[in-house]
């Protein structure tokens, strides 16, 4: 069932539907007075307008009243949180402001309910009411309030009159046009002068009015200003005067009595004036001059604070007059689509002469040196980190030297040291460019920023094809690719400015069309009045084919710049400095070929392309609305695990918009998915750890067995990772990458470790299980961290363009893999221990838990697939997406004797939870654009009027 | 440099490994270390394994490069002895 809130935004829409007919109808009927005898067409516009004003004053007043109904329900809930903290706070100071807080809320909401609120709120209000402490009554409040809810009525009457303005002075425009459509160009200058005058003098008359509504506005604000003043302070004297037990009057007094004192004696300080009194009490040293001549100054410079009040009142006092221009008004009559298309054909030429005028005359070497003049680029300006103090042993060197040897190069620490290094003296070299290279850079990056146009454009169109061929280094070509980006992107949005433009004047002049088309199918229209609609229509849709053909130029221009220009350039680039192949990935949910929609698709095609070259302004228009509709309508966007995408068999989107990655919701959300993942297997180690306490010493041989399987399972998967990073990273050194850590392994060895090196080795007892549980815990907070760290480090170099999307899944790759190689075993592990505690804890449900683990379990492809076609993954999260809350929820709520391993599975899975919630909840509006929402509100409307058809056929 | 020594410890023995250089980096503010075994890889080259340390801390705990940007580090030095050696 609607609320009463939705069922008032609905009105309000289809009033304003109704609004828009009704200005069409009186316009209708304007063309067709020669029909009508003067009686009846005076009547029957009165009619009109008399359902139009009656249609905007209802408008207005829904909207106010759910503007007051948002304000009351944002203010109610505000109370609840207040009334919390109020209790929970201990210092009156903090008490105090608290009460202040809830009470301002709880004046406006009485305001609200005062006003024209609905039974229904009005009563979820008053039993808001109820819960509330200390209603305040004093007469001198509830006079001010009264005053300000009368200020607020008349202020309310003043904007309602300089609304008022705007439609009224759009009325005048409109008389003035339909005369001058009417009689022609002046051909007299008497003609001239008498309509000049005739339509001055009522634009005169308005303009008076609406000063004085504006004067008006101004005083009431600056009573209402001065009122809310008022009733603050006086809500604060009657706070304090409470906790004092004084009358609020005398209060008051005080108070100003005390601000003034503490004032006078600020000023004394300043001026010394009291170190003087108290050394001329004490030694009789000062004379009375001198403190005569310093209390002048505490005067002098009290008589300027105030004349400097004064000036600033004085000063805000002054009208601020801004005059009227007619072209701000927001009048549709005007056409403003027709005035900016103009604008945007002016634009266009002069961009097309502009892109004449800049023939190549010079290419992308050109503008690089330029770039680099006086400069000395090195291919690792840009990297991160320098090395320093670099030693090699001369062993090393002759072995370097001879060339007999070549060398496998491991990042992974092989175990653990028991001796110091001993330094190391020998200096061979030192790198000390990092100032030079960040100015380098820093140059580069301001000669950037002032190419020209023309420059920029070459480099465009060039560079991209040559950046591998060139090898200028990663720093400018991340600096050149940045600017590149940027420079398109202003080009693109220039495109879709003029395109939501044309798309507006289409959609429109397709409604006006359908009204004028039911007008002349109705009998009820006299023939008159049937052929000049006919007129008219012929009249507006006029040019349309070519504005139909200038939209698909424009879209495919845009596209062209960034799908194929931008796109391919900033992936040559990223190739480049990755030394990768140029293979890249798109991740969308594919569908079987829809033949039926596709041969429609082909059909539109073919007749909005023959209505354009045929000048037939009608076919294209309604064409190109049947085919904007059905991409629309074929895009269905949903929410899922991965955040807002299309079910549909098209992603429709009227306006261009870039595919890059980085921004794509899908991408970010597999990351934290990932990162959840790695969670898991986190916590299941923590299991595995702590089996000492049931299990005893076998036990710890167990998991120390089980450790060694996991190092040689590690080491196996690591080969594995390394061929086929060989296999993607073509042109990389793999040798230098090839080995990868596996953090969960390193964690549990070092929990053995540690504990190894506290205890001189793992012991039996409740001690040792305590440690292990301990060390487990701080293990799963690394282990997460670290995990969260790597994925993070991944998806900034992502979204820094410092690796390509293929990279980026190469080396999310490496991070889950070794996580799923654990996972299958601890997860049976892991499972009879939450057995074991759900027994003994009835409110602990498993099943939700367990189906996470079974799913994982049952398929441990799944992980690894993700980061192939990164499609599985949605099974996955929408798999986890079925367990409930409640029973994460009572994990949060299990006693202190809970064990380490237990807290961390259930830790993992609530954050699983969390990632599929998230997803799910994403907000709306991620898809899409203004237009799109343009065509999603056509087609209602279409909707609408074939519901409405169909009933009158019946 | 004199030749240095450590002592990791591989497959629960204790290994004496050859130190080969070492090098820092004001930026992570790390010491690094390359170290062999002497032991040949698969493919039949020397393994050299390379591992961060706290300079400040000391060097009785080494831990594993995973910062691309530390790797590339790590590669430039590389490329650098090799030149230097050459």
């Amino acid at each position: 069932m609607a609320t009463y809130y939705e069922d008032l935004q609905l009105k309000i829409k289809n009033n304003k539907r109704e609004l828009d007919r009704l200005n069409l109808e009186k316009r209708a009927l304007y063309m067709s007075r020669r029909a009508w005898s003067e009686e009846n067409y005076k009547k029957e516009e009165a009619s009109i307008q008399d359902r139009i004003d009656r249609i905007q004053k209802s408008i207005r007043r829904d909207q106010e009243l759910l503007a007051n109904y948002d304000l009351s329900k944002n203010y109610m809930n505000d109370i609840k949180y207040l009334n919390k903290m109020y209790n929970a706070e201990d210092n009156h100071l903090y008490r105090e402001k608290i009460a202040n807080e809830i009470i301002k809320r709880q004046e406006v909401i009485n305001e609200k309910v005062k006003s024209n609120l609905p039974e229904k709120l009005k009563e979820e209000i008053k039993t808001e009411y109820q819960v509330m402490n200390g209603q305040l009554e004093d007469k001198e409040l509830a006079d001010l309030e009264e005053e300000q809810r009368v200020t607020n009525i008349m202020l309310n009457s003043a904007n309602d009159r300089i609304n008022k303005y705007n439609e009224n002075i759009m009325n005048i425009f409109n008389e003035e046009r339909i005369e001058r459509e009417e009689k022609g160009p002046f051909t007299t200058e008497e003609e001239l002068d008498s309509f000049n005058e005739k339509y001055m003098i009522k634009k005169i008359a308005q303009k008076e009015l609406l000063d004085s509504a504006k004067k008006r506005k101004r005083e009431l604000e600056n009573l209402n200003n001065s009122l809310n003043k008022k009733i603050e302070n006086r809500k604060l004297i009657l706070k304090e005067s409470r906790e004092v037990n004084i009358s609020p009057d005398d209060y008051a007094n005080i108070k100003a009595s005390v601000e003034k004192r503490d004032k006078l004696e600020k000023l004394f300080n300043r001026y010394g004036l009291k170190d003087l009194k108290e050394k001329r009490d004490k030694l009789s040293l000062i004379s009375e001059d001198e403190i005569s001549n310093r209390k002048q100054k505490v005067l002098n410079e009290l008589v300027r604070e105030k004349q400097e009040q004064n000036k600033r009142a004085t000063k805000k006092a002054l009208p601020s007059e801004t005059p009227i221009i007619v072209k701000d008004l927001n009048n549709e009559d005007i056409n403003t689509n027709s005035i900016l298309n103009n604008i945007n054909n002016k634009l266009d030429e002069i961009s097309k002469k502009e892109e004449k005028s800049i023939e190549e005359d010079y290419g992308y070497k050109t503008v690089i040196a330029k770039l680099v003049e006086g400069l000395t680029p090195k291919k690792k300006d840009g990297q991160r980190y320098r090395a320093a103090n670099i030693k090699v042993t001369e062993e090393f060197k002759n072995e370097l030297h001879s060339g007999n040897y070549l060398y496998n190069v491991v990042h992974v620490v092989p175990a653990i040291i028991k001796l110091p290094i001993q330094t190391v003296r020998k200096f061979i070299g030192r790198i000390t460019y990092r100032e030079e290279a960040k100015r380098r850079m820093e140059t580069i990056k301001d000669r950037l920023d002032k190419l020209s146009e023309k420059d920029l454009m070459i480099l465009f169109k060039e560079y991209g094809n040559h950046a591998r061929e060139e090898r200028f280094g990663t720093g400018i070509n991340l600096l050149i690719n940045e600017r590149i980006n940027r420079f398109v992107f202003e080009k693109v949005n220039n495109i879709n400015k003029g395109l939501e433009s044309k798309y507006q004047d289409l959609f429109n002049t397709m409604k006006e069309m359908d009204t004028i088309d039911s007008m002349i199918r109705s009998r009820e229209t006299k023939d008159e009045v049937r052929e000049n609609l006919k007129l008219y229509r012929a009249n507006i849709l006029k040019g349309k084919a070519e504005e139909v053909a200038s939209i698909r130029k424009d879209y495919d221009e845009a596209k062209t710049l960034l799908s194929s220009g931008l796109h391919g350039f900033s992936e040559n680039l990223r190739a480049t400095d990755s030394k990768m192949s140029y293979v890249g990935r798109r991740f969308a949910k594919d569908h079987d070929l829809d033949v039926e929609l596709l041969e429609k698709e082909a059909k539109y095609e073919k007749a909005e392309k023959r209505a354009i070259q045929d000048g037939n302004d009608e076919m294209a228009l309604r064409i190109f609305i049947a085919n904007e509709t059905l991409l629309s309508k074929n895009t269905k966007i949903e929410n899922s695990i991965v955040g807002k995408r299309s079910t549909g068999k098209k992603y429709y989107s009227p306006l261009v918009e870039s595919l890059d990655y980085r921004n794509d919701p899908f991408l970010r959300d597999i990351f934290t998915t990932i990162a959840v993942v790695g969670a898991t297997v986190t916590a299941f180690n923590a299991i595995n750890a702590s089996k000492v306490k049931t299990d005893y010493q076998k036990q710890i041989d167990e998991v120390n067995a089980h450790n060694e399987k996991v190092m040689e399972s590690v080491n196996n998967t690591g080969n594995i990772i390394s061929n086929k990073k060989r296999a993607y990273m073509e042109g990389m050194k793999a040798e230098n990458y090839q080995d990868s850590l596996n953090i969960s392994n390193v964690l549990e060895r070092k929990a053995l470790d540690q504990s190894s090196e506290v205890h001189g080795g793992w012991s039996v007892g409740t001690k040792s299980y305590y440690d292990a549980r301990s060390i487990a815990q701080g293990s799963y907070v690394d282990f997460y961290n670290n995990t969260k760290n790597a994925i993070a480090d991944v998806t900034t170099k992502y979204s820094t363009g410092q690796l390509n999307g293929q990279q980026a899944i190469e080396a999310l790759g490496e991070i889950s893999k070794n996580s799923q190689t654990t996972l299958r075993t601890v997860v049976n592990d892991a499972i009879p221990h939450l057995n074991n505690y759900a027994r003994d804890h009835s409110q602990f449900d498993l099943a939700g838990i367990q189906d996470a683990m079974n799913y994982i379990v049952a398929n441990p492809d799944a992980i690894t697939n993700m980061n192939r076609a990164m499609i599985e993954t949605t099974e996955l999260g929408e798999e986890l997406a079925k367990m409930s809350i409640e029973k994460v929820n009572l994990i949060n709520e299990l006693p202190n004797n809970i064990t380490a391993p237990l807290f961390g599975a259930a830790t993992a899975a609530s954050l699983a939870m969390n990632v599929a919630n998230t997803a799910g909840a994403t907000k709306k509006g991620v898809y899409g654009n203004k237009i799109t929402n343009l065509v999603d509100q056509y087609l209602d409307y279409q909707e609408a009027l074939d519901r409405k058809n169909n009933n009158r056929i019946r | 440099m004199e030749n240095e020594k450590i002592v990791i410890l591989k497959d629960g023995e204790e290994v004496e490994c050859d130190v080969l250089f070492t090098f820092d980096s004001e930026d992570t503010n790390k010491g690094y270390i390359g170290y062999t075994d002497n032991s040949i890889g698969e493919n039949g080259r020397k393994n050299i394994y390379v591992s961060s340390f706290d300079p400040v801390l000391g060097t009785s705990v080494l831990e594993s490069i995973t910062d691309e940007d530390e790797l590339s580090m790590v590669h430039d030095v590389l490329e650098e002895i090799e030149r230097q050696s050459k």
